[in-house]
């Protein structure tokens, strides 16, 4: 009993986890983002200013130093890399992933003793996935260890033959204080919106 | 400037993980939770069922072969994993004896991780994202050696007019819970928790 739901298990988190595998065609999807930066200001009292999908990508392109965010968008990619999905800033115009903001991974790695639930439909799935940060910016910072998670809902819904993603959560992440800036963390719920690539 | 910005945050953790250096009495509060248990059900849908504070602490009680429920409590244990963190841990009502432990919130501002929490500079304010271990194998646990969730935590500390610090924590966690011994299926459960009476 055990190994079948062990088995079980690993089938979802392929399924799940690689849904183009499924002929779903979308595996970019917006990302819609609502929260809190919290993070100490001058007077030493802890402030709390709102941050949404947008402030992580406005931010993105003054790094980058490209004017036009509208050639931008942040995106929820699905099997980002091999190790999970990804929040990623691509160009609109080709899908080309030019940075990842986040990655979600190892929420369902039974080599940690993580496990995902499932539906036997394998349409639906609740995990924690552990957030990471391999750059630096105003908002991440590059680090080898998680810095937050997120309590993560997927769906998978079909309509006229056409399979999407409908991705919720809410998430928390931290940010180690460099240079002059003291830590932040930031903390909010997620949302997946229009297919993209 | 940033070695100064460290040194302090290292302070604060140290302070604020460990408060009864502040000479606060209490260190030890009831736990209170509520929230969800997502499983798979025999036909194969993804249900949900309501848990508490109360369902954890059975769940416990059963494990211990305790069966009156009123002379154990479930306690969010200030410091109480030295030096990783905060526990959520079974106390024994009459001596406040740790009979177990459901939950670390570990390495949340751990600095060789890379992790920091976001402190005030009274000291009196701490948010960081906690991950979850779980220490022995229940309906809603499973011993492992990594985290097995995360917890939005905030702390906060507050002196009464006489003088007592008192602690308040509150948050919303999510654990996941491998399938063993009886427990057929996968289990996730999420919720939001915070502090109730103080009790040692």
């Amino acid at each position: 009993m055990k190994m079948r739901g062990i088995f079980a298990v690993i089938a979802a988190v392929l399924l799940l986890g690689g849904l183009g595998a499924m002929g779903q065609t979308n595996t970019e999807y917006q990302f819609l983002f609502s929260g809190t930066a919290y993070e100490t200001n001058a007077a030493g009292k802890m402030v709390g200013t709102p941050i949404t999908d947008q402030t992580l990508l406005q931010d993105r392109a003054r790094l980058g130093q490209i004017s036009a965010v509208s050639t931008l968008a942040i995106v929820y990619h699905i099997n980002g890399n091999a190790m999970g999905d990804t929040i990623d800033i691509i160009s609109n115009a080709t899908g080309q992933v030019l940075v990842t903001e986040l990655g979600l991974y190892f929420g369902s790695d039974g080599g940690l003793g993580r496990t995902a639930v499932t539906n036997a439909a394998q349409t639906a799935q609740r995990r924690i996935d552990y957030i990471y940060t391999d750059n630096n910016s105003t908002y991440t910072f590059d680090n080898d260890d998680s810095v937050g998670g997120s309590m993560t809902s997927k769906y998978l819904v079909t309509t006229n033959g056409m399979t999407n993603a409908m991705i919720s959560g809410m998430m928390s992440w931290g940010v180690a204080p460099r240079g002059t800036n003291g830590p932040i963390l930031c903390i909010g719920k997620f949302s997946t919106g229009q297919p993209l690539f | 400037m940033k070695s100064m910005k460290i040194s302090l945050t290292t302070l604060a953790a140290l302070l604020l993980g460990g408060s009864s250096l502040f000479g606060q009495s209490y260190y030890e509060y009831k736990f209170l939770f509520s929230g969800t248990a997502y499983r798979t059900d025999p036909s194969g849908n993804i249900v949900g069922s309501p848990i508490t504070d109360r369902t954890l602490l059975q769940s416990q009680g059963e494990r211990l072969n305790v069966s009156d429920l009123s002379t154990i409590s479930l306690v969010y244990h200030v410091d109480g994993g030295p030096p990783y963190g905060d526990t959520v841990d079974v106390i024994s009502n009459a001596t406040g004896e740790t009979l177990t432990t459901e939950f670390g919130f570990f390495f949340g501002s751990y600095e060789p991780l890379g992790r920091v929490a976001v402190t005030n500079e009274a000291q009196t304010e701490i948010r960081r994202v906690d991950p979850l271990y779980n220490f022995s194998s229940t309906t809603y646990t499973y011993e492992n050696s990594d985290s097995l969730g995360l917890a939005f935590t905030c702390k906060r500390f507050l002196s009464d007019t006489n003088g007592n610090l008192n602690t308040f924590v509150d948050g919303t966690m999510s654990w996941d819970v491998t399938p063993t011994g009886t427990n057929n299926g996968s289990l996730l459960c999420i919720g939001d928790f915070s502090l109730g009476q103080p009790m040692f």
